[in-house]
């Protein structure tokens, strides 16, 4: 039989190493709290740089696609009245109007985010935008001869894409931000029949937006709606697939920049501003472009690798961001009704 | 209660409550008081009826797969003269420890690439059901051991001089085991309505997927809540439909041999019995396993994952060990107080710890945190103790109703007779109580090991800054297309599950006259 005493002793040293482990835990120290919805990946190399460079110790939660990298929106919300977090970057925009609107951002003009164009900042500094993704078509090269290739997201309404397409989950993600953003550029009207086209066409729903890429990847379908990061980590493997920055002739291509936002009551915040102002900086937007997400810099002569391609030579869609967050609840009920029965 | 004295009973209980019971009840009174009309928040509308008949197809469609499974598979282990008995018995344990949605994942490659007839059958609640009922029949074959061990071996042989086995067993075996076999349907059927993660794979509106959609797409935790609501009164009465049938009844014995049961030679039908439970082990656990094994590739992959998320795998194995244990110490005074208090204090007991299964763990994390996360709970909330507090809050069901059943089986006798010997508490607990219960505290420190370590939903909500787990670091590189890392990290994931589950393997061979596995909630 096991002896009694070691069952105890046993409960009795895992109590008090969880103890000590919690102690050690609280200890306090200069830090920054930093929540970030852009993938650990790219993420960490750029706080490990902040850190060595100012001493400041970053405190780090990420969020994952398991929560459809929501996770972190609602534990901001859910935190309102006793923040925790200094600082979230978030790899989209619409989110971060969302919180902006609940009241949980406090407003910080960096003098870092001087040159970003407009239409990717807060006039109150309550978000500020950097580092784009754009929205794009991946393609299978075996299964689209390269004249038959779709120049807008408006073909795949033609009948010769029956079935043949994916879109990711249109209620989170980027996917969300898209469709909410057509609602804003086309209208509500045209982007419903527009959608009701895609259904009727066979869209084929899938969970996420590299899901997508891989099902085209597989060459289970030929094209998918996804994001420049997702297409980009299949084409620098080699696999045979291409991308197109649709609509170049007509609404253009949606980019949709990181965002990085100071939070209201922020629990340290002059380290906060430190922090945001180094995001901010043309130094993060390079190592974004030259990292494997290959996000497109928003301000002129920030070096990049040739594959990014630069922010002015692109058809790029003009479309105010806070209308496209406003516009995501309805624009999502609309989308569930259609793809979600 | 002459081995432990109330006031033990009565502060683990109330630390249990204010763990378990504090932050949902926080989280639903907010909810209900931001509602206008409650009358119409309730109202079922046409969409809700849908949510309902597809969760409720689910669940009975779990049910069926799971019973299939599991009742043939409890059966040849405890009663037939098949081989390989023991292992059969600690592999059907597995699928419980590995992640739904890896089994979903491999599925839906498989049969995609059958066509459009295999796709229409996984996309849809019969595809949702199989894939559940893999991952859930383990309860199904517990119950029906437990129920099998139970039966009176008298009445089997007084059949035996004038029926043939098949009707010994359709006549006399399985009505006697029907309580049992209908209880764990119950915890299949709790456990597959609640399943986020396969209908979201597969395609299906189920209430996990709406609640989540509510609360993830709209960030509308009011709605979210308000949906848990119907399944949180289903789950409820389903668990009072399960203690009527299991009333006075042992809860869980699990052996591979029983020396006193008739064991029926299965003859020319043994190499059929064989395959049926090879089949199983290949569907539940072979087949995920081979995917992501296949998946990772070559072996410098694991060298890859574990110098990359070691810091992960390290704190993964703190939090769930120390949850575990913890989960243990105030599980053994409440399992005490299910088995020996009286009738309302144990039901009581038995639908507070029921709740936490029905609630989506999205909606627990933010219960936790409204509840949890002010200026004078601080040290809970930034500290580790929150994971721990989660954990408790999810898993102690387990243990409590494990350590239960373990203390069901002590004859009450033993009590009387060393409280008239006058021996002070500690010493009746010391040399009666615990080592006799030993074997289901050791089972549930196991069990909850496990499930703390598989945990993501209330994970990823409330881990305090700077900390990460495996199953985080699993997801995180999942959105990268890091899927050799991803398949790479999830076998050491299932391995390091399976790690106690071994010991608790040679442990049962060391200790076979004495360990009796309880593992049901």
């Amino acid at each position: 039989m096991i002896n009694l005493r070691n069952i105890i002793s046993l409960f009795l040293v895992i109590g008090i190493v969880a103890v000590s482990g919690v102690q050690v835990r609280a200890e306090q120290q200069k830090q920054v709290v930093l929540y970030t919805a852009l993938d650990q990946i790219f993420s960490e190399p750029i706080i490990q740089d902040f850190e060595q460079k100012t001493g400041i110790k970053v405190k780090v939660v990420y969020d994952t696609e398991a929560a459809k990298t929501t996770g972190l929106v609602n534990r901001l919300i859910a935190e309102k009245d006793n923040s925790n977090a200094d600082v979230f970057w978030n790899n989209e925009i619409a989110r971060s109007i969302l919180l902006k609107d609940k009241g949980i951002l406090a407003p910080y003009l960096s003098i870092q985010a001087a040159d970003i164009p407009e239409q990717f900042k807060d006039k109150d500094g309550f978000w500020t935008g950097f580092a784009a993704r754009a929205r794009v078509l991946i393609y299978n090269k075996d299964l689209v001869k390269a004249d038959d290739l779709p120049k807008s997201i408006f073909d795949l309404s033609d009948v010769k894409w029956n079935g043949k397409f994916a879109l990711a989950n249109p209620l989170f993600g980027t996917t969300a931000t898209h469709c909410a953003a057509l609602f804003v550029a086309l209208g509500d009207e045209k982007a419903k029949q527009y959608f009701q086209s895609l259904e009727a066409n066979g869209v084929v729903m899938v969970p996420g937006n590299s899901v997508s890429r891989d099902r085209v990847v597989d060459g289970e379908l030929a094209i998918g709606f996804t994001d420049t990061d997702d297409a980009w980590v299949a084409i620098s493997e080699g696999k045979n697939v291409g991308m197109i920055y649709p609509d170049a002739g007509g609404i253009g291509t949606l980019l949709i920049p990181n965002t990085v936002c100071l939070i209201k009551n922020a629990p340290h915040p002059d380290e906060a501003r430190q922090l945001i102002d180094y995001i901010l900086s043309r130094e993060v937007e390079q190592k974004l472009a030259f990292s494997q997400s290959m996000q497109i810099p928003l301000r002129k002569d920030v070096k990049k690798p040739k594959h990014v391609p630069d922010y002015d030579a692109l058809a790029v869609m003009a479309v105010d961001f806070e209308a496209v967050a406003h516009k995501l609840k309805d624009s999502g009920e609309f989308l569930t009704g259609l793809f979600l029965k | 209660m002459s081995f432990l004295p109330k006031p033990i009973i009565v502060f683990c209980l109330v630390l249990f409550l204010i763990i378990v019971l504090g932050p949902l009840l926080l989280i639903f009174a907010e909810c209900l008081a931001s509602v206008d009309n409650i009358a119409e928040a309730f109202l079922l509308n046409a969409r809700q009826i849908a949510l309902f008949k597809n969760s409720m197809l689910v669940g009975l469609g779990s049910v069926v797969f799971a019973l299939v499974l599991g009742v043939g598979y409890g059966f040849f282990i405890s009663r037939s003269d098949i081989p390989f008995k023991k292992f059969f018995l600690f592999s059907g344990l597995l699928p419980l420890f590995i992640p739904a949605h890896i089994t979903s994942i491999g599925w839906i490659k498989l049969i995609t690439g059958c066509g459009l007839a295999g796709n229409s059958l996984i996309y849809s609640w019969l595809g949702v059901s199989f894939i559940l009922g893999l991952a859930y029949f383990p309860f199904i074959m517990i119950m029906t051991i437990t129920g099998l061990n139970s039966v009176d071996s008298r009445l089997e042989e007084a059949a035996a001089l004038t029926h043939s086995k098949a009707q010994i067993i359709t006549k006399i075996t399985l009505p006697l085991i029907n309580s049992y076999i209908v209880s764990g349907a119950i915890l299949v059927f709790v456990f597959s309505v609640s399943n986020y993660g396969v209908p979201d794979l597969l395609r299906l509106n189920t209430y996990p997927v709406e609640i989540f959609v509510q609360f993830s797409a709209f960030y509308d935790t009011t709605k979210a809540v308000l949906l848990s609501l119907p399944m949180v009164g289903v789950c409820l009465l389903l668990v009072l439909w399960q203690r009527y049938l299991m009333n006075n009844k042992s809860y869980v014995t699990l052996r591979a041999k029983n020396a006193d049961k008739i064991v029926f030679n299965l003859d020319r039908w043994k190499i059929l019995a064989v395959l049926f439970c090879t089949l199983i082990f290949i569907l539940s656990v072979g087949f995920p396993m081979f995917m992501l094994i296949k998946g990772a590739g070559s072996l410098s992959t694991y060298a890859t994952a574990f110098k990359t998320a070691w810091p992960q795998i390290r704190n993964s194995l703190f939090f769930s060990s120390v949850s575990a244990t913890f989960i243990c110490l105030i599980g053994f005074p409440l399992g005490y107080a299910l088995s020996r208090a009286g009738r309302k204090m144990s039901l009581f007991i038995d639908l507070c710890s029921i709740i936490p299964f029905a609630i989506p763990s999205a909606i627990f994390g933010v219960a936790m945190i409204r509840f949890w996360n002010r200026p004078l709970t601080s040290i809970i909330y930034q500290t580790s103790l929150v994971l721990i507090f989660g954990y408790t809050a999810r898993f102690a069901a387990f243990a409590i109703r494990a350590i239960s059943s373990n203390i069901n089986q002590i004859n009450r006798n033993l009590e009387e007779s060393a409280e008239l010997a006058c021996a002070s508490w500690t010493k009746r607990l010391r040399t009666i109580l615990l080592p006799m219960a030993w074997p289901g505290i050791i089972s549930s420190w196991v069990l909850c090991f496990a499930l703390c370590m598989a945990e993501l939903g209330v994970t990823l909500l409330v881990i305090p800054a700077g900390e990460a787990t495996l199953p985080i670091r699993i997801y995180t590189l999942m959105h990268y297309g890091a899927h050799k890392l991803v398949c790479g990290l999830s076998v050491i994931l299932v391995l390091i599950i399976m790690l106690p589950i071994l010991v608790l393997y040679l442990m049962y061979n060391k200790y076979k006259h004495k360990l009796l596995i309880n593992g049901e909630i």
